[in-house]
C-alpha cells in the first residue's frame, strides 16, 4: 500500500499526462463514432434490408480481436494515435448505429402518423419527434460504446498511441504490479466517471452539439496547419522499446545531440513498443532513430545470413550491412555492454565452490537445482545449448521470469537464468557466470536511423557516436537498479552517467 | 346563403393488394359542415378519411378540395392546412402540453406571442387552467385530459378542415360526451369543416349536420339524422339506427326525440317554458320537466319543439317495449 502511494505521488507527472492522453484518444474517437453511426442509422430507416447488412457488417467489426485489427491497420496507416483511433471508431459503431436504429424503429406508429399528417418534413420529424423519443437509447448505446473504447485504449501503448495502457505494460515489463494496477485502476475509473457524466445528461440540443463538434474538428484542423506552416527548428524524434534501459539510452541521445546542437529539438517516446512496431516506425518516418539491439537485428529484422560470425565486431557488422541493404537504415557504433543471456548465482554460492565460468558447473552438477523460465529451457541457445555445448546436466525446474531472481535471492534454487543487464543482480549482489564457450549470441545495443537522415545531419550521428563502446553491463545494472529499484527517474540517470563519465559538461 | 363544396369524392376507390378498401365512392362534404361518416370496423370509413389528408392515396377516381384536385397541391401545403385527431390521441410525450398545442402554428411561422396566447385561450377554452396545464407532460394527464389537447392541437392554427378518426371511441363514457360537447362547441365557434369518423351511430346522430354510413366499402346512404332514421335506406342502416340506442334511458339525448317526432311544434304561450339544448339528456330535462310539465328544446340557434311529460311517456314505453 505504501508502495502504492509511493508510485503514485512519484509518477504522478506521467500519470496525469497518461490519463489525458487516453482522455483524448476515447473522447475523438467517440465523437467520430457519433458522427459516422448516427447518421447512418437515420439514413438506413426506411431501408431494412440495407439496415440489416449494416447491423452485420458492424458486428463482425466488433468480434475482431483488438489486437488483431490494430496489427491489421500497421501496414496501411502506420503506428501511433490514427490506427489507435480508427480500431477505437470501429468497435463503438456497433452499439451506437444498433441503439439508435432500435431506437427510431421502435417509435410508436401512432406518433409517426400524426407526425406526418401535421406536415412535418422527414428533417422535422427527425428533429422534433423521432431523435427526441429515440434519446435515451441513443445514449445508452454511447455510454456503452465509452465503456468499451476506454477500456481497449489501453491496448493503444501497444502501438505507440501512449494512454493508461503504457502504465499496464511498463508494469508488466518491469514487473512492478503497482504501475500495472494504477494503469488499471486508473482506465476503469476514467470509464465509471464518464460514464455517469453522461448519464446526466437528458437530451442534447442538437445545433449546439453539432457546433461543438464542428468546433473541435475546425479547431483541429487549424491547429494542424499551423503546426505546419511554423517554421520549425530540426526536429528528432527517438524512441524506445518498452523498460528501463532503453529509456535511459534514449536520454542520454538527447542531452548529447542537445548539448552539440542549438537548433535541434529532441522529442521523446519511451516505451514507445514492441520490436516490430519500433521497426516499422523508423521505416514510415514516424520516428527518426531507436536504439536496437544486434542480435535482434540478425535474428528478426533482416534475413539471416548464412553463415554467422562469432564475435561481437563480426555480428554487429554483419546486422550493419545487413540492414543498410535490405532497408537502407544506418546503424552507428555500439555502446559495449553485451545483453544477452547470463547464467547467475548468488555470491556466497559462488565463492563456496569458486565459480567464475558455466563450465565450473561440471564440477558441482548433482548439488545444481535450477530455476529457468519457460523459453530459456526451450531454446537451443538456452539450456538446450547449455547440455550440447557444455556437458551439462543438472535439476531443473520451470518458473515465470518475474519469480526467478526471488526464487534464488530465497536460496529456493541456486541457479537462474537472467539478462546480463538486469537490476535484480546489482538489486540482490548476484553473480554472473562467464560464458567461457560463447554459447550465448551477442546483443550489442546502438542507435539505428534511416541511412537518409544519417546522410542530411552527420552532426547528430557525431553526437551519438560519443557513446561508442561505453557503457559496461554492470554500469547498465546500476542504471536499470536505480530506475527500477529506486524509482529515479531514467533522465537523471542518463544525465548523471553522461557527467560522471565526461561526456557531458555537468551542472555545478 | 349557399354552401360551397369543400371537399368532393368522384368514382374514388382504394385497393389495398387485391381488396377494395372504398369503391366507387361519390361524395361531396360541404364547407362548415361538420361531418360524421359511420359504420362497421372494416367498412372503409378510416380509409376515406385518410384519402383526404393524403395519408392514404386513391387508387382510382379524383378527390377535390377547394375546387383543385388534391394531388395537385403540394403536401405540406395541404396538411398544415388540415388539422387531425387521432383515436390513439399521439400526443408527442417529449413535449409539453403548450408545446404540443404550438406544434402547428410554429410550422405556419405564427407569432410567438400571438401562438402564446392561444394556447392559453383554447386551454381555459377546454377546461384546462392554463397556469397548471400549460408545463405538464401529457404522460401526467388523464386520457380525457390528453384529448382535450388532443382536439386543441389540431384546431390551434384555425386550419379549414379538422379530421378525426375515431376520436373518442377509447374513452370512458363521460369524458366521450363531454368532448363530444367540446367537439360541437368548437365548430360551432370557428365554423371548420369537421369530418368525423366513428362506429357509433349513437355519436354520429349526436354530432353529425350529416351523416355517411358506409358497408363493405360502400357509402350506402347520406343524410341529416332525420332523413336516416326516418327514411334508412336499407335493413343495415336500420339495425344500425335501433343498435345506436342505450340501454341507459337517462344518457339518450334529446335530439333522438326530435328525430324520432316526440317534440310538437312551439307555440306563441309555450314561450316562458325552460329551454334546453337537443344535445342535452333525458336525465337532464327531468327535473325541468317535473317543474314545468314541458320545456322547450333548442337545436343550435333554430327553434326544435316542445317536449311534454306526455310525450316522454310516450317515448319511455316504446323504449321499454325495444
Amino acid at each position: 500500500m505504501a508502495d502504492f502511494f509511493h508510485t503514485l505521488v512519484t509518477q504522478r507527472a506521467d500519470l496525469l499526462a497518461a490519463l489525458g492522453q487516453h482522455l483524448l484518444l476515447s473522447v475523438v474517437s467517440l465523437l467520430i463514432a457519433i458522427v459516422i453511426a448516427i447518421p447512418l442509422a437515420i439514413w438506413v430507416i426506411p431501408k431494412p434490408r440495407t439496415a440489416n447488412i449494416f447491423l452485420q457488417i458492424t458486428g463482425v467489426l466488433q468480434t475482431i480481436p483488438s489486437l488483431a485489427l490494430l496489427g491489421m491497420l500497421i501496414p496501411l496507416v502506420g503506428i501511433g494515435s490514427v490506427p489507435a483511433v480508427i480500431s477505437l471508431v470501429v468497435y463503438a459503431l456497433l452499439p451506437i448505429f444498433q441503439n439508435t436504429y432500435t431506437g427510431l424503429t421502435e417509435i410508436d406508429p401512432s406518433l409517426e402518423e400524426a407526425a406526418t399528417a401535421f406536415g412535418m418534413t422527414r428533417w422535422e420529424k427527425l428533429r422534433k419527434v423521432e431523435l427526441p423519443l429515440a434519446f435515451p437509447m441513443i445514449l445508452s448505446g454511447v455510454r456503452t460504446a465509452l465503456v468499451m473504447i476506454i477500456g481497449t485504449a489501453t491496448l493503444a501503448a501497444l502501438i505507440g498511441a501512449g494512454g493508461l495502457g503504457t502504465f499496464i505494460l511498463l508494469g508488466i515489463n518491469r514487473n512492478n504490479n503497482t504501475m500495472t494496477l494504477i494503469g488499471a485502476l486508473a482506465s476503469a475509473l476514467l470509464a465509471i466517471v464518464l460514464s455517469f457524466a453522461l448519464r446526466g445528461v437528458k437530451w442534447i440540443r442538437l445545433k449546439p452539439f453539432l457546433i461543438t463538434v464542428a468546433v473541435v474538428i475546425l479547431g483541429g484542423g487549424a491547429f494542424g496547419v499551423y503546426k505546419l506552416v511554423q517554421p520549425q527548428p530540426v526536429e528528432i524524434t527517438i524512441a524506445g522499446k518498452l523498460g528501463s534501459e532503453p529509456e535511459i539510452l534514449i536520454n542520454m541521445y538527447r542531452d548529447l545531440i542537445e548539448a552539440d546542437n542549438d537548433n535541434v529539438k529532441v522529442t521523446l517516446k519511451p516505451n514507445f513498443g514492441q520490436t516490430s512496431f519500433l521497426f516499422s516506425a523508423l521505416k514510415a518516418k514516424q520516428i527518426t532513430l531507436y536504439p536496437e539491439f544486434t542480435g535482434t537485428i540478425l535474428e528478426g529484422l533482416v534475413k539471416t545470413p548464412q553463415t554467422r560470425a562469432t564475435s561481437a565486431t563480426g555480428i554487429y557488422h554483419q546486422a550493419k550491412t545487413a540492414v543498410q541493404q535490405q532497408d537502407k537504415l544506418t546503424y552507428l557504433a555500439p555502446l559495449k555492454y553485451n545483453n544477452t543471456y547470463a547464467l547467475v548465482v548468488q555470491r556466497s554460492f559462488a565463492k563456496k565452490y569458486n565459480l567464475h565460468n558455466i563450465s565450473d558447473l561440471a564440477k558441482i552438477s548433482d548439488q545444481i537445482n535450477a530455476g529457468f523460465d519457460l523459453e530459456f529451457l526451450d531454446r537451443s541457445d538456452g539450456y538446450k545449448g547449455i547440455q550440447q555445448r557444455y556437458g551439462l546436466d543438472f535439476k531443473t525446474q520451470s518458473m515465470s521470469a518475474d519469480l526467478r531472481y526471488e526464487a534464488l535471492h530465497q536460496g529456493k534454487v541456486n541457479v537462474t537464468d537472467g539478462y546480463s543487464t538486469d537490476s535484480q543482480i546489482r538489486q540482490y549482489d548476484l553473480v554472473v557466470l562467464k560464458d567461457d564457450r560463447h554459447l550465448f549470441p551477442t546483443y550489442q545495443g546502438a542507435p539505428l536511423m534511416r541511412t537518409a537522415t544519417a546522410k542530411a545531419h552527420p552532426e547528430i550521428v557525431r553526437s551519438l557516436n560519443k557513446l561508442s563502446g561505453k557503457i559496461s553491463a554492470a554500469d547498465m545494472q546500476e542504471m536499470n537498479y536505480q530506475v527500477n529499484v529506486k524509482r529515479v527517474s531514467a533522465a537523471k540517470v542518463a544525465h548523471n552517467y553522461l557527467v560522471t563519465h565526461h561526456l557531458l559538461g555537468g551542472e555545478h | 346563403m349557399v354552401v360551397k363544396p369543400c371537399i368532393e369524392f368522384r368514382q374514388v376507390g382504394k385497393q389495398f393488394n387485391d381488396n377494395y378498401a372504398v369503391e366507387q365512392l361519390n361524395l361531396t362534404i360541404k364547407a362548415g359542415e361538420l361531418f360524421v361518416l359511420v359504420g362497421a370496423s372494416g367498412s372503409g370509413k378510416t380509409t376515406t378519411l385518410k384519402m383526404i389528408n393524403r395519408l392514404e392515396q386513391p387508387t382510382t377516381g379524383t378527390i377535390y378540395y377547394q375546387g383543385r384536385s388534391l394531388a395537385s397541391i403540394p403536401l405540406r401545403e395541404l396538411r398544415l392546412q388540415m388539422g387531425y385527431v387521432l383515436q390513439q390521441i399521439a400526443l408527442f410525450p417529449n413535449m409539453t402540453v403548450a408545446e404540443n398545442i404550438s406544434l402547428i402554428p410554429e410550422m405556419k411561422r405564427m407569432a410567438p406571442a400571438a401562438i402564446k396566447q392561444r394556447v392559453k385561450d383554447l386551454l381555459s377554452e377546454v377546461g384546462l387552467d392554463p397556469a397548471t396545464y400549460q408545463q405538464r407532460m401529457p404522460s401526467d394527464l388523464s386520457g380525457g385530459e390528453q384529448q382535450r389537447v388532443g382536439i386543441i392541437r389540431a384546431f390551434a392554427a384555425q386550419p379549414q378542415v379538422v379530421l378525426m378518426d375515431e376520436p373518442f371511441s377509447a374513452l370512458d363514457p363521460i369524458s366521450r360526451e363531454q368532448l363530444q360537447k367540446l367537439t360541437l362547441s368548437i365548430h360551432q365557434r370557428l365554423n371548420s369543416t369537421i369530418v368525423f369518423v366513428t362506429h357509433d351511430m349513437n355519436e354520429a346522430l349526436q354530432l353529425g349536420d350529416r351523416i355517411g354510413v358506409m358497408q363493405g366499402g360502400h357509402l350506402v346512404q347520406v343524410g341529416t339524422p332525420d332523413e336516416i332514421a326516418q327514411q334508412p335506406v336499407n335493413d343495415f342502416v336500420s339495425k344500425m339506427f335501433a343498435s345506436a340506442q342505450t340501454n341507459d334511458i337517462y344518457g339518450v339525448y334529446l335530439n333522438r326525440l326530435k328525430v324520432l317526432g316526440y317534440l310538437q311544434p312551439l307555440s306563441e304561450t309555450d314561450q316562458g317554458l325552460p329551454a334546453l339544448d337537443s344535445h342535452q339528456t333525458i336525465g337532464e330535462a327531468l327535473p325541468e320537466l317535473q317543474k314545468s310539465g314541458a320545456v322547450q328544446i333548442n337545436n343550435g340557434s333554430n327553434d326544435a319543439g316542445k317536449l311534454t311529460s306526455e310525450q316522454l311517456l310516450a317515448f319511455m314505453v316504446s323504449f321499454q317495449n325495444k
